[in-house]
């Protein structure tokens, strides 16, 4: 049915949006290589007035959401956005003014790349699916929270996400509309969580900015890690970690186009990125470092649990999502320069890979593309994370036993439901053939095919140029990320396994002649997915890995709470 | 330097298999030693396999032979890996990828054993994942370093330290040492253990290449257990080989000791050891350290 629908769509596409879609990715890949040319740059708004404007226009993105929480009978986060809302007016007119920060939007390596990669990749989204304005506001939305280096302009493109998102969720089907709803009040709760950041940033710091922050965190690793820790929860909210997976739960009911948008390049993003951009002031020592390593550790291992116990493969995707964010997060607390370099790399190879993959589910038959896809995101969070050398080193020089735990299970697990899922594709599409690829429809997933292949190539290039020229800024100093002989050999290897795998599919080689056996493939079930759904220690590791999880997230922010107590009554 | 790789990697490649091989015949001799028989010869299974290769000269393969092939060339490149003194997570990851195709392999034989063995395939790597991850983590923290070359150079013997990580390793991910993957090793009931699913699934040419395949990769993982009481010293040679040695025995020991083990049951024991021996000694260590 859907596959219909998206072919009407597509023969209903207006050549408006065909040049949106390209001028879209255009001004993305243009802003990246004048990044490039002309190095880091930024762009200071001014404060005082502009300091308003940008505090009255979050704070109406704001005001959007509660009236929307009311709309939905969601009372509770419309007091969560109202409380919020108050809270962050009263501050901008308090503080407002005071405030040592000049609203910059500056261009880093970070910035440029992820406006590239989320702007060819919305670009796609949207030539696929003909959305026009929504998608390119949500782009635009994350562009917008990469690039600005201030937290009150940041939690300004924060909102407008959450509610482009909700527009896009609340108009894609007829189930949708409590979806949204869910979506929206584990928003606002996030967005609390970013007020009170800000909040407790200005009145300890009497600053906004970000890198201000990162440079106080050189001397005060402790302080920092007050308001970090709510904006790295709230950043953790939307990414859906540990406890707070409900608002995604239902996500795979939507279409795939939403889907992909929300959970690769857009929404679960901008979790991430926050996450990521406050990394600097994280590390094992200190509670927001030590928060964010627990629960995306116990994300990563829980995830995997349910993707391996999960038969939908919708709900196995989003499962997975959730399990690769959880360890960029890791790999974001964590705070080395190798691990922040990790945490980049595997975004972008997300961001680029998911789509593909959750496009390809709305077709009953598989393709080449799809395969690569799958073996991409099967293998790029071993060949960025889990068995590189740096990134292995920086979590084993943790010396956080729970941490090197899940990490190993929780691999081995995400191994298991890859290849399950692989060989049964692999399996169907060389026995039942595939679907021509010259169709027009399959035009956008041609072209996020080769945007993976060019990623695949030019592994080393982006590891050298894009993402390892921001840790040296970080940093200070040659990272050890930029070890090119590794990035070129994990960059074959995934090369060789995506060339290797899909070469027979592509070519159309058939299986020898074998007498295929009458038995239903029901038998074949009883695998380990069995075991692990019957047994009764998946739902006790299930608690457990729960009550770690809240467990970590109140003794941490306690620990905080506390602590800004003693600050302020210092401060008094 | 250079060319000292050049030559470990090129004996890699010509004596992996005869390696891997004569340790089949090893454990072969072993386990039935165990059980009072006086078993096959120990180059038995190259014999075996090379006959196989003959008759299957002519054979056509589809496409499930290419993906053994594919197969077959990761482990390769995982000991070629290893033995070039590169890191040895990067040989982990090829030797795990190597096993991935060979279940794309049996998936696309589209028979209904193959899909067994393939699901087995797949409950055996899962059981053998944490320890070998605990493994290069563990020498990672004793010896300061993933390297191959560090590890077997330039570090102490690592045997005594690590060694609740190396009894999980021999016993864990080490059930790869005792038959080939194709073989019913841990069956639910007896029955199955007649049929042999690698002339269901593949043409005689592709099972012996999968053998040879499963052969090379026995010989990275004794490398592996050599690895052990490696130093970098000439007289611990001796030692690491006779370790392999009773590695072997160990396995026809475990072989014999656990015939009606059921999956569940192997995959169950395998994580509880790996969680409690690999905790245990990855915290110790951690203290000495």
């Amino acid at each position: 049915m859907e596959s219909v629908n998206i072919a009407e769509r597509s023969d209903n596409k207006s050549t408006s949006l065909s040049a949106l879609s390209a001028l879209l990715a255009l001004a993305s890949v243009a802003l990246a290589v004048f990044h490039g040319i002309k190095g880091d740059m930024s762009v200071a708004l001014g404060n005082g007035a502009v300091s308003y404007a940008i505090g009255a226009l979050a704070a109406l993105a704001g005001v959007v959401l509660i009236i929307n929480s009311i709309k939905n009978k969601k009372y509770m986060s419309a007091v969560f956005g109202i409380v919020q809302v108050t809270g962050f007016a009263c501050f901008v007119v308090l503080c407002g003014g005071k405030l040592d920060c000049m609203a910059t939007l500056s261009v880093d390596h970070l910035a440029s790349t992820m406006i590239a990669v989320t702007g060819l990749m919305g670009a796609i989204v949207m030539w696929r699916t003909g959305m026009g304005i929504t998608v390119l506001v949500s782009v635009l939305g994350v562009d917008g929270l990469v690039l600005s280096d201030d937290l009150m302009l940041m939690y300004l493109f924060w909102n407008i996400l959450a509610v482009s998102s909700y527009a896009l969720i609340k108009r894609d089907g007829k189930h949708n509309e409590e979806m949204a709803g869910k979506m929206l009040s584990y928003n606002v709760c996030a967005g609390l969580g970013f007020v009170v950041g800000i909040v407790v940033s200005g009145i300890v710091f009497e600053t906004v900015d970000i890198s201000a922050i990162n440079l106080i965190e050189t001397v005060y690793s402790d302080l920092v890690a007050v308001p970090a820790i709510f904006i790295v929860l709230a950043g953790m909210i939307r990414a859906m970690q540990m406890p707070f997976q409900g608002w995604f739960a239902t996500e795979y009911l939507t279409s795939a186009g939403v889907g992909s948008l929300i959970q690769a390049i857009t929404m679960v993003n901008s979790g991430v990125l926050v996450v990521i951009k406050m990394a600097p002031t994280m590390g094992i020592s200190n509670f927001a470092g030590l928060m964010a390593i627990i629960v995306g550790a116990v994300t990563f291992f829980i995830s995997s649990l349910n993707a391996v116990t999960e038969t939908n493969v919708r709900k196995m995707l989003t499962e997975s999502t959730a399990a690769t964010m959880g360890l960029i997060i890791v790999c974001a607390g964590i705070g080395t320069s190798e691990s922040i370099w990790a945490a980049i790399m595997l975004l972008v190879f997300h961001t680029v890979a998911k789509p593909l993959i959750l496009a390809g589910t709305e077709y009953p038959k598989l393709r080449t593309d799809m395969v690569m896809a799958v073996i991409v995101m099967m293998i790029a969070p071993f060949a960025i994370v889990l068995l590189r050398r740096e990134s292995m080193g920086s979590i084993a020089d943790t010396g956080n036993i729970i941490l090197i735990i899940m990490i190993c299970f929780s691999g081995a697990m995400a191994v298991f439901y890859w290849t399950k899922w692989l060989g049964r594709l692999i399996a169907e599409a060389i026995t039942d053939g595939i679907e021509p690829i010259k169709l027009k429809e399959f035009n956008p997933m041609k072209a996020n095919a080769w945007l993976l292949i060019l990623l695949i190539v030019g592994f080393p290039v982006i590891s050298r140029y894009m993402v390892v020229p921001y840790m040296e800024g970080l940093f200070g100093g040659m990272s050890a990320a930029a070890n090119l002989t590794d990035s070129i050999l994990g960059s074959v290897v995934i090369a060789l396994a995506v060339a290797l795998a899909a070469y027979p599919i592509y070519k159309g080689i058939r299986p020898e002649e074998q007498e295929t056996s009458a038995e239903d493939d029901e038998d074949q079930e009883h695998d380990v997915r069995e075991m692990i759904m019957q047994s009764t220690i998946t739902i006790k590791i299930r608690m457990i890995c729960g009550i770690v999880s809240i467990g970590m997230i109140v003794i941490c922010v306690g620990f905080i709470i506390v602590n800004l107590i003693g600050l302020l009554g210092g401060v008094v | 330097m250079i060319f000292k790789m050049i030559i470990s990697v090129a004996a890699f490649i010509i004596l992996g298999p005869f390696i891997g091989g004569m340790m089949t015949g090893i454990c072969n001799k072993a386990s039935a030693r165990i059980q009072g028989r006086n078993g096959a010869d120990i180059f038995q299974p190259i014999s075996d396999t090379v006959a196989l290769l003959q008759k299957g000269r002519n054979e056509n393969s589809g496409v499930q032979g290419y993906y053994v092939k594919v197969s077959l060339f990761f482990n390769i490149l995982a000991g070629s890996l290893f033995f070039a003194g590169s890191d040895m997570l990067i040989t982990i990851s090829c030797l795990g990828l190597g096993i991935v195709f060979m279940v794309i392999a049996a998936y696309t034989s589209g028979t209904y054993y193959a899909g067994i063995g393939a699901e087995r395939l797949i409950g055996e790597m899962v059981a053998a994942a944490p320890m070998m991850f605990m493994v290069a983590i563990g020498f990672y923290v004793y010896c300061g370093s993933f390297d191959v070359r560090d590890v077997a150079f330039n570090s102490p013997v690592a045997f005594l330290p690590l060694i609740g990580i190396f009894a999980g390793f021999i016993t864990v991910p080490c059930s790869k040492l005792r038959k080939s993957s194709f073989e019913y090793r841990m069956p639910h009931s007896m029955y199955q253990r007649d049929m042999d699913s690698i002339s269901d699934a593949f043409n005689k040419r592709d099972a012996a290449i999968c053998e040879i395949a499963s052969w090379y990769e026995k010989t990275v993982l004794f490398a592996f257990v050599f690895l052990f009481f490696a130093n970098g010293k000439i007289w611990m040679i001796p030692v690491g080989i006779v370790a392999c040695l009773i590695v072997c025995g160990i396995q026809g020991i475990l072989e014999n000791i656990s015939p009606g083990l059921s999956r569940r049951r192997a995959l169950k024991i395998s994580w509880v050891t790996a969680l409690i021996i690999g905790v245990v000694n990855l915290v110790l260590v951690y203290i000495i350290m």
